[in-house]
């Protein structure tokens, strides 16, 4: 296990690991750098990919990320917030920017009807029309709402973690998240049937 | 004919299940991507916190120069709140906002209750600018 610095409190890093791995790359510790990072990247890049569909894209958003993390590191005052959280706010930030961005351009017909004989070429194909059409979805949506969505939804965090990083009450997130997803049926209704999803 | 503007939205259930499938999708980050995280950290390290600490050094050198400035003009009553708008302008391409006004604050040259400032938004919760200072 890696040293703690010694004049960090240990009790300081008890809730937050990552806290600790972020005091040992400060003190020195180039492995402290690389746990960290496999600590804590696949959980925004998961968000980014998620939410912008494209690696290009979310390797961008998850580096960015890092980079504000390492450059102000010796800066983090510990016990305030988790890094997990804070990396959270940032990413998602980033991730609506873009999505804001692209909102500014028609986006591309997502929902493309391919007929296949291969059963599960087929799968597949309707698999990444249903993921392109939410990502669409989500992006029209306010930014606020399109970003509870998708913590709540796409990171499956809860809703006091979530609260937490958008830096408000519980019942606010509750709020976004209803109204979010009120608006994100409507705008998918009318591709219901070229989604595979039929009336029985 | 169908007016689609008029859709009955997607029920709740079908859209969990979009939901589903998308979050049940594994995805990670490639080992490449991760290493070269993780030497921008190692480079950072050494990099930017030299620069850093050179900025506050330059910042403590714009402090005292600041002071010695206001004191031979008679402060900055003498000049009005546009010059300690610009001392603060100044002071932010070293700082950020919050230790900026500090600064100026300690140095007796301008009241916070004076002076305006658009801040950084969120992103620096979680850090110090300085230790001691507010957060």
């Amino acid at each position: 296990m890696t040293a703690l610095p010694k004049h960090t409190p240990e009790i300081m890093h008890e809730h937050d690991p990552n806290a600790s791995l972020l005091a040992a790359y400060v003190a020195g510790d180039a492995h402290a750098a690389a746990a960290l990072t496999r600590a804590v990247t696949p959980m925004i890049y998961a968000l980014a990919m998620r939410m912008l569909g494209e690696q290009a894209a979310a390797e961008d958003v998850t580096q960015d990320a890092m980079l504000r993390l390492w450059r102000y590191a010796p800066k983090w005052k510990y016990g305030q917030a988790k890094i997990s959280t804070w990396l959270y706010r940032v990413a998602s930030n980033l991730c609506t920017d873009r999505l804001r961005a692209r909102r500014d351009f028609i986006p591309s017909d997502a929902v493309a009807e391919f007929v296949s004989d291969d059963p599960s070429a087929a799968d597949a194909l309707q698999a990444r029309a249903r993921a392109a059409a939410l990502r669409d979805g989500i992006a029209q949506l306010p930014e606020r709402q399109a970003q509870a969505v998708a913590l709540r939804h796409l990171s499956n965090l809860t809703n006091p973690e979530i609260a937490e990083i958008m830096d408000c009450r519980v019942e606010a997130v509750e709020s976004l998240i209803a109204r979010g997803k009120r608006q994100l049926a409507a705008v998918l209704a009318p591709q219901k049937d070229a989604l595979g999803f039929t009336d029985d | 004919m169908t007016d689609k503007s008029r859709s009955k939205p997607l029920d709740a259930a079908l859209l969990d299940t979009l939901f589903e499938a998308a979050s049940d999708v594994e995805i990670a980050p490639t080992e490449a991507f991760l290493a070269r995280l993780t030497e921008d950290a190692v480079e950072l390290r050494n990099d930017a916190w030299v620069a850093s600490s050179e900025q506050n050094a330059k910042g403590a050198s714009l402090n005292n120069t600041l002071q010695n400035l206001w004191q031979e003009m008679g402060g900055w009553r003498a000049l009005g709140g546009l010059t300690a708008v610009l001392a603060i302008g100044v002071m932010i391409g070293f700082n950020p906002p919050d230790v900026a006004m500090a600064s100026l604050e300690d140095l007796g040259l301008v009241a916070s209750d004076e002076v305006l400032l658009v801040g950084l938004e969120g992103d620096w919760f979680g850090f110090d600018a300085f230790e001691g200072a507010e957060g």
